[in-house]
């Protein structure tokens, strides 16, 4: 009875509140579309020029027609229009969205939308729609690593595509004038061409140069180790410089702790523990142990496919880790994300890292003045191990390359497009406006060099020759699920060093025993 | 009034507040992330009153960088979000209310079919994520909005018929006899009688359904591929990117992915406990 | 589903299905990842479930009846409604070592800096804080509802008796609410079993895999790397059972027949 009478009092009083809630719910709702929207129409990209490109561009397209053959009469080719969707990892997309910007300035009709997805989002987006011949993505950009199970799942041969189509492969494509290492391993696979470099990548360490230039600190350094301070060549001497930097051991350092280092379980791992594998596998010894090195297999095999570490040389390896992590911060819990906030923020005085960082780095260490930058960032090879006399370096290597969707509607202008963004002049401005180091060897002049930042430019190029490899093999993803948490076990100490490595190495061997080499 | 309440004023105001700031802190955290200046978003000690304000995770600045670091394009994702979730809302609420309706007052199905119902909401979406994918290729819908509902539906669906069935027990079946003898059919009675006494529960379900569905993630991913259909939860993770996490412009996305559904819900909240309070409440 | 579970069928190769039988199964029994997710999985079900009541129930007991109640209650709801992914991202932010409010906020009280992240026993307790924050709302919601619905004129009575405010809570509004409890924590126990978003937002699983709650364990197997599909639906079906029995069993030991109403009323 007593619910019958409050009943009708709700209601009535439902009613007029109800117009009012009526008018929350819609302001709600026009406040968020029009925040989505603003911001949408606002930040709608436009030119974006930093400074220094303005007069750069000029000098582009000047070099270009001065070193490129005449177009043909014919070009560019006239392709039906299409509508491209683009699945791109965030670290291209901004590039590629500027690629495409011009692209369909050249190509009215056909348009291309650029998709950005993180990593761990793209990387099964893009096997499920290869294997379910979808053919929802036509342009993809391939993770050098995954381009085994992407073949496998049913990425293009663009060889083939360029056989069945000559009218619209660029003249000037010129495909040895792309990094002959970067080009063998991220984009052939079997002898046959799967995708275009776009986007060379690998690790370096960065320092700052502020700090190992000036005079008080190298004072300092040499009474407290009697050596000279400078980058470390070796992770031996990194071990010095690390507690050198780490305020608990040496309260006169500048920044509070040595080195920014990244081990958690997630892909960064599987190729973060590289940098300390890469130079054992790939020294005089190890290679007399082990090997030459197999694109197909990787650093983590010997030359025959056996996974090598379980032993002395991988026990080295993870206790020159082991002796580096009181000197950083938050090892176990840091991925890129963090060690680029921890260096860029003044925290460490080193940091392993990829090419891209420098930008943020720029703005938050010198506010944007690149030239500034220069003084503050400096950038040298990651440290390796000496062996009979020589000093080996392998940092490891990653980068994107541009696939094409085996099953895609429009091949054709698919494959413009991934050329266009691949092409001499989309791989210079790459680098001058979104820091993607060039893939093309006629890129490496002195503009490219003065641009940014000259260390950046010089290891870049020192270290290409000098690079450490992860596996290729389609069973690459479930080595990374297994090895990721079982690699932070282990370096941790969670699980005893030899049992821990053979177990790994075990499980590991299991799968790479599966892979057909071709 | 006071002397109801558990414990001396002082002591319970003090917990009231730790509680509210729990709630809370995270929100303006990120409220505030979204307008600081990228140096500030990890500066030390952490900036709570920031001096220097910028709009440039909304609107787009920095070096070089555009696509990633503003708000740039949200617009569709936005406006897929409010479609998917509005349409599974309603739907899932126009269905469930004559499900329940027809089991709390005719019993179809028994007992079983109420368990069935429920164990629907078991499935752990992962498991039938790539499965579904193949089924909705092979109809050719994959990245439509159609898919995203008729997923979302399956889960909304189940979980406001169980709730609503409590519901729709509460209200008399004297209600039910006294329209039967006016000479009202079943669905008559359903129109005129119950939905009205049960539109809090009616609301309570309709907001659930539009939080789960605007807030789902694994699906989206899977099931589209680009902005005509994709949703808030997938755009936020393109922020994620190799050389930062630009944590300004994810929180204003959050900001705008929160907006909508948290004043709809703060809404809806006095319909719900208007709603709750005089509903499942047994024993 | 549970036909593809017998089946050794994986994506990123590109394999024909090749039946397998019960291999599945049996790889599940060794694999200490599985060890891992289980005993985290335990964990997290049963500590957020009782952490959550508890503080729902604390806070719909201490909110009801004081002034400003309606505002309370509003901010009281407010995590509940931010969509996962986005409170996931804020609390990454939240939990940072170095930089992070939480640290400095515990710097305060003496705490030295705790990986979040990075540390085992941490990580499993920062999934757990997150989710209470997130879905605490959920379980104060039903039951301030209950709470709210307590006769007047038992209170009324109470406080002629001269019961306390301490008294009335427990004797009179608390046993009313339990049978809503027992709803409460049947929603939320079918939930928890599916954590996924917080996992995957914050901690990937990490460190080592200590916190692989077993969806993202079958997220991990069969959609993030190496597809697959059969190991994947193995374990799908092995969450199944386990959710239709642990709910089968609480839906028998508590009653809740009778709760729906769907036995013969008397």
């Amino acid at each position: 009875m007593e619910k019958e009478k409050d009943k009708p009092k709700t209601n009535s009083g439902s009613a007029s509140s109800g117009r009012r809630d009526f008018l929350k719910i819609g302001g709600g709702l026009v406040a968020g579309l029009i925040i989505g929207a603003a911001a949408g129409w606002v930040g709608k990209p436009t030119e974006i020029t930093p400074p220094v490109t303005e007069t750069v561009t000029q000098t582009i397209t000047q070099t270009a027609s001065a070193t490129t053959v005449a177009p043909p009469p014919t070009w560019p080719p006239s392709v039906e229009p299409a509508s491209l969707t683009v699945l791109s990892s965030p670290d291209c997309a901004d590039a590629l969205k500027y690629a495409a910007d011009v692209f369909t300035a050249t190509y009215p009709k056909v348009s291309v939308d650029v998709v950005p997805l993180s990593w761990e989002a793209l990387y099964p987006k893009i096997l499920q729609d290869l294997q379910s011949k979808t053919g929802a993505y036509d342009v993809f950009t391939i993770d050098v690593m995954t381009l085994g199970s992407v073949v496998a799942a049913g990425s293009a041969n663009i060889d083939n595509i360029r056989a069945a189509n000559p009218d619209i492969v660029d003249p000037n494509l010129d495909l040895s004038d792309f990094e002959k290492g970067y080009f063998q391993y991220g984009s052939i696979w079997a002898g046959a061409d799967y995708g275009l470099p776009v986007y060379p990548n690998h690790m370096f360490l960065y320092y700052r140069k502020d700090y190992f230039g000036d005079p008080k600190v190298q004072a300092n350094y040499k009474s407290m180790t009697g050596k000279d301070l400078a980058p470390p060549a070796t992770w031996q001497d990194c071990i010095d410089v690390a507690k050198f930097f780490t305020k608990k051991n040496n309260p006169s350092s500048p920044t509070q702790y040595g080195i920014a280092l990244m081990f958690p379980t997630t892909h960064t791992m599987m190729y973060n523990v590289l940098n300390w594998l890469g130079p054992i596998r790939q020294s005089p010894t190890g290679v007399s142990k082990y090997g030459a090195l197999d694109y197909y297999y990787g650093d983590f095999c010997t030359s025959d496919g056996k996974v090598w570490f379980a032993n002395d040389d991988g026990a080295n390896a993870v206790e020159m880790i082991q002796a580096l992590l009181p000197y950083s911060p938050d090892p176990f819990g840091s991925d890129y994300g963090e060690t680029v906030t921890q260096f860029g923020a003044g925290t460490t005085a080193m940091a392993p890292q990829w090419s891209v960082p420098y930008g943020s780095w720029a703005t938050t260490l010198a506010g944007g003045d690149l030239e500034k930058a220069k003084s503050i960032i400096g950038v040298s090879m990651m440290p390796g191990i000496s062996d009979s006399g020589q000093i080996v370096q392998r940092p490891v290597s990653g980068g994107w390359s541009m696939g094409i969707n085996g099953s895609s509607k429009s091949p054709r202008q698919a494959y413009l497009f991934a050329q266009f963004a691949t092409s001499k002049t989309m791989d210079k401005t790459h680098w001058l406006k979104f820091v993607m180091p060039p893939a093309r060897t006629s890129n490496w002049d002195e503009e490219s060099r003065a641009a940014l930042n000259p260390d950046l430019f010089d290891t870049y190029k020192k270290s290409l020759s000098q690079l450490s490899y992860r596996p290729r093999i389609t069973q690459e993803p479930d080595m990374e699920r297994l090895g990721n948490p079982l690699w932070q076990d282990i370096i941790a100490g969670r699980k005893p060093l030899t049992d821990g490595l053979k177990t790994l190495a075990d499980q590991w061997q299991a799968l790479v025993d599966q892979f057909k080499h071709p | 009034m006071k002397r109801t309440l558990p414990a001396k004023p002082i002591v319970r105001y003090f917990l009231i507040l730790c509680a509210m700031a729990f709630s809370l802190f995270p929100v303006y955290w990120m409220v505030l992330t979204a307008f600081k200046r990228p140096q500030d978003w990890f500066a030390w000690p952490p900036i709570f009153f920031p001096q220097s304000l910028t709009l440039a995770s909304f609107i787009g600045a920095g070096y070089n960088v555009y696509v990633t670091t503003s708000l740039a394009d949200v617009a569709p994702y936005l406006r897929n979000s409010i479609v998917v979730g509005l349409a599974t809302a309603a739907l899932s609420t126009f269905i469930s209310t004559l499900a329940a309706y027809s089991i709390s007052r005719f019993r179809t199905g028994g007992i079983n079919f109420v368990n069935w119902i429920l164990s629907v909401r078991f499935l752990p979406p992962i498991a039938v994520a790539i499965p579904v994918f193949v089924l909705f290729h092979a109809f050719g819908l994959i990245n439509t909005w159609s898919a995203l509902i008729i997923i979302y539906l399956v889960f909304a669906t189940s979980f406001s018929t169980w709730v609503l069935i409590a519901f729709f027990n509460d209200i008399p079946r004297e209600l039910d006899e006294a329209a039967l003898v006016e000479g009202a059919g079943p669905f008559q009675t359903f129109l005129r009688v119950i939905l009205p006494l049960s539109l809090p529960g009616v609301a309570a379900v309709f907001t659930l359904s539009l939080l789960n569905a605007w807030s789902e993630f694994l699906f989206a991913l899977v099931l589209t591929n680009n902005a005509n259909a994709q949703t808030l939860p997938v755009y936020i993770g393109r922020y994620i990117t190799g050389f930062q996490i630009a944590w300004g412009p994810i929180s204003a996305a959050g900001i705008v992915s929160m907006l909508p559904v948290t004043i709809l819900s703060f809404v809806m909240l006095r319909y719900v406990i208007t709603g709750l309070t005089l509903g499942a409440v047994k024993g | 589903m549970i036909y593809i579970s017998f089946f050794n069928y994986n994506m990123a190769r590109g394999t024909q299905q090749t039946f397998i039988g019960l291999n599945n199964y049996q790889e599940m029994l060794s694999d200490y990842i599985v060890h891992d997710s289980v005993e985290f999985s335990v964990f997290i079900i049963l500590t957020g479930m009782i952490l959550e009541t508890a503080l729902g129930l604390g806070l719909a007991l201490l909110i009801i009846d004081s002034r400003g109640e309606t505002l309370y209650r509003s901010i009281s709801i407010l995590p509940m409604t931010i969509p996962m992914v986005v409170s996931g991202m804020v609390w990454k932010m939240l939990l940072n070592t170095i930089y992070g409010p939480v640290n400095y906020f515990l710097s305060f009280l003496g705490v030295p800096q705790i990986s979040w992240l990075g540390d085992p026993i941490f990580a499993r307790l920062a999934i757990l804080m997150v989710d209470i924050w997130q879905w605490t709302p959920f379980m104060f919601l039903i039951l301030y509802a209950g709470v709210k619905n307590a006769p007047g004129d038992l209170i009324e009575a109470a406080l002629v008796d001269g019961a306390s405010g301490w008294q009335i809570s427990r004797y009179i509004r608390l046993p009313l609410v339990m049978p809503l409890v027992t709803i409460a924590v049947l929603l939320r126990l079918v939930e928890l079993l599916k954590l996924f978003d917080i996992v995957y937002m914050i901690t990937g699983g990490g460190p080592g895999t200590v916190t692989y709650s077993f969806s993202y364990l079958i997220y991990v197997v069969g959609f993030l790397t190496g597809i697959n599909l059969g190991y994947a639906s193995a374990l799908s079906v092995i969450l199944l059972i386990c959710a239709l029995a642990l709910t089968a069993l609480l839906i028998k030991t508590l009653n809740v027949k009778r709760l729906l109403g769907l036995e013969e009323k008397v």
